[in-house]
């Protein structure tokens, strides 16, 4: 078990920006998972969602005052925007992912019961992606905060640096967004949707 | 059906196991870019260089108030003596 099981995630930067290297360490291991999917749903190509989250892990390390726990923002919230900006900034920099290959990539060897299930599970996950990837920055930014990683609307105003209405709409945007798209590809039909 | 059972449809990959690990790996290969004055403080062992700097901060503005405050009185005390002087010189002390 590790010994900072109970430590916070400000306590242990507190401890990095003091050279321990354990406390950098738990922190990585805590949140690597979660930081790999955040940088993936912003630009989905596994390998660049490694080095995204592996660059602002070592941004850190190497100068971990670039948090500040006393300005009042949860680590995670403000790593969270490092993670996002490097990522859009690679995006900005690349041509658009193989959205197809990734995904099977990514899911093609889930088990499931029959091959035509699991082809059937591949084709909806490959439209619901293609429907968010197609969705403009901010919009996609506002899904992936409130409805993915469970951020509350002012939490993800923060990251975002808007207003809560503002983000709200962007929201209610995006969403109508993947439902037109959805619709208008044939994957789902316009009575199916509420 | 609505577009919120829709979109909890989706799924995530996960990080693949042992790149929490390359990370920690590449992170300790980098040597750490401290700004000067936070490895000074760091090398001193003080712990917040906000707190220190709140600290010079109140000391600046204590002794630039008692060196103004002597300044003042030396001032005072020597405008003083010119007046005593004057009067002495126009003989009406």
């Amino acid at each position: 078990m590790s010994e900072y099981l109970h430590n916070s995630d400000e306590d242990l930067l507190r401890m990095v920006q003091g050279g321990d290297s354990s406390a950098f360490t738990e922190l990585v291991e805590r949140h690597t998972d979660k930081f790999f999917g955040v940088a993936w749903k912003t630009w989905p190509n596994r390998e660049d969602a490694e080095e995204v989250v592996q660059e602002a892990f070592v941004k850190l390390w190497q100068d971990p005052f670039l948090y500040d726990p006393d300005k009042g923002a949860k680590f995670t919230t403000w790593f969270y925007r490092v993670v996002t900006n490097l990522a859009l900034d690679r995006a900005r920099k690349k041509k658009p992912v193989n959205l197809d290959q990734e995904v099977l990539a990514c899911f093609a060897d889930k088990e499931t019961k029959t091959p035509a299930e699991n082809h059937r599970n591949l084709e909806e996950k490959l439209a619901l992606e293609g429907a968010i990837y197609q969705l403009p920055e901010r919009q996609k930014m506002a899904l992936n905060l409130c409805f993915y990683e469970g951020m509350s609307n002012k939490e993800a105003a923060e990251v975002m640096e808007v207003g809560v209405k503002a983000l709200e709409s962007l929201l209610m945007r995006a969403k109508a967004g993947v439902k037109h798209i959805l619709i208008s590809k044939g994957v789902i039909s316009e009575e199916e949707v509420a | 059906m609505n577009i919120d059972e829709i979109l909890e449809k989706r799924e995530l990959p996960h990080a693949r196991s042992g790149l929490a690990q390359d990370i920690i790996a590449a992170a300790m290969r980098n040597d750490r870019n401290l700004p000067f004055m936070n490895e000074m403080f760091l090398l001193l062992a003080i712990p917040r260089p906000q707190i220190v700097l709140a600290m010079c901060l109140v000391l600046g503005l204590a002794l630039g108030l008692t060196l103004d405050a002597s300044s003042w009185l030396t001032d005072s005390a020597s405008l003083a003596d010119e007046d005593v002087l004057f009067y002495l010189d126009e003989g009406w002390l």
